[in-house]
C-alpha cells in the first residue's frame, strides 16, 4: 500500500485549559463547577470555555462530567489533524480502523483512528484522529533523538509463527503496537541456532503473512524475523522457530488437547498433559523419565493407565506384598521321609481403589511367590531335612456389593466391579528325618499379588 | 530579512529566534482577532519553542511587523506553517459569569471596555454541599435555615416544635479574597430567591467588607445596605437588608473593594405560619427558598489598559454578557459606540480609528505619539540613512515640508 502524507496541522476549536461547567438551569440558578488543568494552564495559558451538562443529576455528576471534558479538551493531543491518501491498498478501510502511519521525512511513525473517508478511484483520503501524542511536538524536535523519544520504538516483532505447507513454510509475524516498523523480514536456514544474513534472507515486505515455497520436503527449516522502519533501521531478530515442509500428501498434525512443544527446547517435541498439567505421554527427548533406561535420549514415554493405553497390552491395575509364616504344631508323629499336608489363607485386603472391570477386558488375579522354604520350630531357621513339596498359591477377589469370593479367570461380564483380594495356597511338606508330636513345621512365603486387566480374547 | 521571535507570553521575554523565516502574511480588520502566518525551515533552531500559547513576533530587519499568539502549526509542505493569531484573541481566554449583561448595560462604552480587561472569578453556592465552610468559604453559620436540595431550593427555614416554620431565620458566611488567585476586588453579590410581590415570604441579603475574619453579628449595624421596614402583612415583622432589583443578575455592586474578607448575610423571612397545603398533617406555613448565592470577583487579567478614552458619550444598552468572552464584550461595546480596539505589547488601545490599513503608531519628533492616517504627509527621520525610531518599533516624524 502507498501512502502520502498529506496534512498535519493542529486545530482549535475546542481548546481550553479551563472549563466552566454549567448545569441544567439558567442562569445562576443552576450548579456550576469552574475547573482548571493548571498543567496545561501554565503552558498554553488560562483559557476558559463554557460547556453546559444539561444532563448532569447532581452537583457531583456536573463535576465528574467536567472532568472528563476537561481532561479531553485541555490536550493539545486531541487537536491536530493528519490526513493520508493512501493507495493500492487491496482491503478496503473503513471508519474507525486502527492505522499505522510512518513518515520518514519527518521523522515520526504513529497510529490513529480513521475518522473519515474520501474515497477516488485510485485513492483514498483518510482523516486520522485520536493521536497519541502531539505530532507537531515530536516534529519540532530538532534533534533526532529528541524525536525518537517521543516516537514510536522499533522492538522485535512478536506473535511468530511458521506453518508447514505440501512445498514450504508460511511465516507470520506482528510487528507490535508500539513499534514504528514498516515492514518484516524473515529469514529461513536449515541450521538450527542459525546466524541470520543476506543469504538467509527468504522474504521482506510489509505483510504480516509470508509465504515461502521451495523448500526441501522433510527438512526442518528454522525461522528468525526481525522488523525494519522507513529509514533502514533495524529491529532485533526474534528467537527461532521452525518447521518442516510436509510434502504433498503427507500427514498434518492437528492441535488440539497435544501440546505441540517447540523442538528445539530440549524436553520434548510433542507433550501430552492431564488438564491439571501432568504430563502423562511424551515423544521426543524422554531422557529422566520415570522407568526410562540411563543413556535413552529420543523416544515415546507414559504412564500407563492414566495417559498410556495400548491395544492388546494387559494393564497392571493393582499389586501388593505379602509375608507369610504359618505353623503346624504336630498332633501325630511324622514319620521319616514323608509329607504332611499344609494350607494357608491370607489376609482380605481391601482395594484401594474398586477395579471394574472395561468393555473388552477380563480381570486377572495372580498370587506369586517369591520364596517358599520349611523351618522346623523357630521362624527363620530354615530346616534342611524338610521342605515344601507341590505347593500351589492362588488370589481370589471378592465382587463389590455381593460378598462372593471368586477364583480368577473368571467370565464376569465388563462392569464388575472388585472390592477385595486375598491369595491362599496349599501343598507339602516332606520330612527326610521324622517329627515327634508336639513339634513344629513351619512354612514362610513372600508372596506378591497381582490384578492385571487382560484383554478379553487374550491368554491368561 | 525576516526573522521570527518566540515570547513567553507571560514575561514577553524571548525565547527563541527562528531566522529564514518566508512568506509571511497577515491581515487587519477592525475589532478582529487575525491571522499571521509565516513559514520556518522545518531544522530551524529553536523550533520546539514555537508551541500553542506562545507569542510570535515577525521582524521584518529591525521592524516588528507583526505580532500575535502562536495557535496553529502545519507541517503538511516542506517547512512548518506558523499560524498565530493578533493579540486580539488574547481578550477571548476569559468570560464574563451567568447572565452578567443587565451588570454591563447602561454603562459608558469605555467603562464597559475596561471592566473587561481583569477576570471575573465566581463563586456559587447552589447545592446543599456548597453551604458550608470550604474554598474561598472561611465561616459560615446557619441560624433557623437550614440547606436542603429538596423542591428545587437549597436554604429553607427550620420548623418550630409544632410543626410551624419559624418567622425568620439568616445564614452569615464569610468569603476570603486570600484564597482567589490574582484577586484585585470584589465585584457583587447575586442571589435567586423567592421574593414574591404578593406573597407572604422575604429574602434579603446584606453584606459587610472588612479586614477582619470575625462575622458581624445579625444584629450588627455594619451589614449593608443598613435598612430595614415592616412587611407587608396583617401580622408584621421587622425586614431588614436589601430586596434588590434583578437580584440574580445586577445584585448588589460591591464597587470593586479590596477588603480580604466579604461577610454576607442572607436572610429569610415569612409570615405565614398557619397554612397548609392539600394532604398536609401535623406542619403548617411557608417557607422562602433561597435557590442561590453568587459572589463575583475580578482578578488579575493578562492584558493592561492602554489608550482606551476616559469615556465615549455613548451609553451600551443590551450588551449580552452570558458567560461570553471578554473579546465579545468589548466588541459589542466598540460597535455601539463605532470604536475600533487594538492589542499591542499587551495593552489594549481603543481609538475611533487606528489610521488605515498600516496601523503604524508614529511619533513626532517632539515625541508626540500620532496616529498616521494620512502617512503620505509625514516624513520619516533618518540618521546617516538609517530610520530612527524608538523602543516599541514606533517611527519618528516630521511633518513633510516642516
Amino acid at each position: 500500500m502507498k501512502a502520502e502524507l498529506l496534512t498535519l496541522t493542529e486545530t482549535t476549536d475546542g481548546f481550553a485549559t479551563a472549563i466552566i461547567a454549567r448545569g441544567p438551569g439558567t442562569g445562576i440558578n443552576r450548579w456550576q463547577v469552574r475547573l482548571v488543568n493548571e498543567a496545561a494552564a501554565a503552558e498554553y495559558g488560562l483559557r476558559e470555555a463554557v460547556v453546559d451538562f444539561p444532563n448532569a443529576l447532581d452537583a457531583d455528576h456536573l463535576r465528574q462530567l467536567a472532568e472528563d471534558h476537561l481532561a479531553h479538551v485541555s490536550d493539545p493531543a486531541n487537536f491536530q489533524e493528519l490526513t493520508v491518501r493512501v493507495s493500492g491498498h487491496d482491503r478496503p478501510l473503513r471508519i474507525g480502523q486502527r492505522v499505522r502511519v510512518s513518515d520518514g521525512e519527518l521523522g515520526f511513525t504513529t497510529t490513529g483512528t480513521i475518522t473519515a473517508l474520501d474515497v477516488t478511484e485510485d485513492a483514498t483520503t483518510l482523516t486520522l484522529g485520536a493521536l497519541p501524542a502531539n505530532l507537531l511536538d515530536v516534529v519540532n524536535r530538532r534533534e533526532e533523538e529528541e524525536r525518537r523519544q517521543v516516537a514510536l520504538g522499533l522492538p522485535a516483532p512478536d506473535q511468530v509463527d511458521v506453518q508447514p505447507t505440501p512445498t514450504g513454510i508460511i511465516v507470520s509475524a506482528r510487528a507490535g503496537v508500539a513499534s514504528r516498523a514498516v515492514g518484516l523480514e524473515v529469514h529461513v536456514s536449515t541450521v538450527n541456532g542459525f546466524t541470520p544474513d543476506a543469504s538467509t534472507r527468504a522474504a521482506r515486505g510489509p505483510g504480516t503473512r509470508f509465504v515461502i515455497d521451495g523448500l526441501p520436503i522433510g527438512v526442518r527449516q528454522y525461522v528468525r524475523v526481525r522488523a525494519y522502519d522507513d529509514r533502514g533501521n533495524y529491529s532485533p531478530f526474534t528467537q527461532q522457530v521452525s518447521a518442516v515442509p510436509r510434502g504433498v500428501g503427507g500427514p498434518e498434525l492437528v492441535a488440539g488437547t497435544i501440546e505441540l512443544t517447540n523442538a528445539e527446547r530440549p524436553q520434548a517435541a510433542l507433550s501430552v498433559k492431564t488438564t491439571g498439567g501432568a504430563e502423562v505421554l511424551r515423544l521426543g527427548n524422554i531422557t529422566g523419565k520415570p522407568g526410562v533406561p540411563t543413556g535413552t535420549q529420543y523416544g515415546l514415554w507414559g504412564v500407563a493407565g492414566a495417559g498410556v493405553f495400548i491395544e492388546g497390552m494387559p494393564r497392571v491395575v493393582y499389586t501388593v506384598n505379602e509375608e507369610w509364616a504359618w505353623s503346624n504344631i504336630l498332633a501325630s508323629p511324622v514319620a521319616a521321609n514323608t509329607a504332611v499336608s499344609f494350607t494357608h489363607t491370607g489376609p482380605a485386603i481391601p482395594l484401594p481403589s474398586p477395579v471394574t472391570v472395561p468393555d473388552g477386558y477380563r480381570l486377572r488375579a495372580l498370587a506369586i511367590p517369591h520364596t517358599l522354604w520349611a523351618t522346623r520350630g523357630v521362624p527363620g531357621n530354615i530346616a534342611y531335612d524338610v521342605f515344601p513339596s507341590a505347593w500351589v498359591l492362588r488370589a481370589v477377589v471378592r465382587r463389590a456389593g455381593t460378598g462372593t469370593w471368586t477364583l480368577l479367570p473368571h467370565l464376569d461380564a465388563a462392569g464388575t466391579t472388585y472390592d477385595q483380594v486375598l491369595a491362599y495356597g496349599t501343598g507339602f511338606l516332606y520330612c527326610l528325618t521324622g517329627a515327634a508330636t508336639g513339634q513344629t513345621l513351619m512354612v514362610q512365603a513372600e508372596v506378591t499379588i497381582m490384578l492385571i486387566l487382560v484383554p478379553q480374547g487374550a491368554s491368561a | 530579512m525576516l526573522t521570527v521571535r518566540i515570547l513567553n507570553p507571560l514575561t514577553r521575554s524571548v525565547l527563541a529566534v527562528l531566522p529564514e523565516a518566508t512568506d509571511p502574511r497577515y491581515s487587519r480588520r477592525p475589532r478582529s482577532a487575525t491571522e499571521i502566518t509565516v513559514s520556518v525551515p522545518r531544522d530551524a533552531p529553536g523550533l520546539a519553542h514555537a508551541t500553542r500559547g506562545r507569542l510570535l513576533e515577525v521582524w521584518r530587519g529591525d521592524s516588528l511587523e507583526a505580532s500575535g499568539r502562536l495557535e496553529l502549526r502545519d507541517v503538511s509542505g516542506d517547512s512548518v506553517l506558523l499560524t498565530a493569531y493578533t493579540e486580539e484573541i488574547r481578550l477571548k481566554d476569559h468570560r464574563t459569569p451567568a447572565a452578567y449583561g443587565a451588570a454591563l448595560s447602561g454603562r459608558d462604552a469605555a467603562d464597559v471596555i475596561r471592566a473587561c480587561l481583569d477576570r471575573w472569578h465566581t463563586i456559587r453556592l447552589k447545592s446543599v454541599a456548597d453551604w458550608r465552610v470550604g474554598g474561598s468559604v472561611v465561616n459560615l453559620a446557619m441560624t433557623n435555615v437550614q440547606a436542603l436540595d429538596a423542591g428545587g431550593g437549597t436554604l429553607w427555614l427550620t420548623r418550630d416544635a409544632q410543626g410551624r416554620y419559624v418567622r425568620n431565620g439568616y445564614v452569615r458566611l464569610t468569603f476570603d479574597a486570600a484564597t482567589i488567585p490574582g484577586f484585585t476586588g470584589w465585584d457583587r453579590i447575586r442571589w435567586a430567591s423567592d421574593y414574591p410581590p404578593d406573597g407572604l415570604v422575604y429574602t434579603t441579603v446584606q453584606y459587610a467588607l472588612s479586614n477582619s475574619a470575625t462575622l458581624p453579628g445579625e444584629s450588627s449595624t455594619s451589614w449593608l445596605p443598613n435598612v430595614s421596614w415592616q412587611s407587608p402583612s396583617t401580622n408584621p415583622q421587622t425586614l431588614k437588608g436589601e430586596r434588590g432589583v434583578l437580584p440574580d443578575e445586577i445584585g448588589i455592586d460591591l464597587g470593586g473593594a479590596t477588603n480580604r474578607y466579604l461577610h454576607v448575610i442572607c436572610r429569610l423571612y415569612t409570615d405565614d405560619q398557619v397554612s397548609q397545603e392539600e394532604g398536609e398533617e401535623g406542619t403548617s406555613g411557608s417557607s422562602p427558598r433561597f435557590y442561590a448565592l453568587e459572589v463575583i470577583a475580578r482578578t488579575q487579567g493578562e492584558i493592561i489598559a492602554g489608550d482606551i478614552p476616559a469615556e465615549t458619550g455613548v451609553t451600551v444598552q443590551a450588551i449580552n454578557a452570558d458567560s461570553v468572552t471578554a473579546f465579545d464584550v468589548i466588541r459589542d461595546a466598540c460597535e455601539q459606540a463605532n470604536l475600533d480596539f487594538q492589542v499591542v505589547a499587551g495593552a489594549l488601545h481603543v481609538a475611533e480609528s487606528f489610521g488605515g490599513e498600516d496601523g503604524l503608531h508614529l511619533v513626532t519628533s517632539e515625541g508626540t505619539r500620532v496616529l498616521v492616517a494620512e502617512p503620505d504627509e509625514w516624513a520619516i527621520v533618518t540618521v546617516n540613512g538609517v530610520p530612527l525610531h524608538d523602543a516599541q518599533g514606533r517611527y519618528f516624524v516630521i511633518p513633510k515640508g516642516a
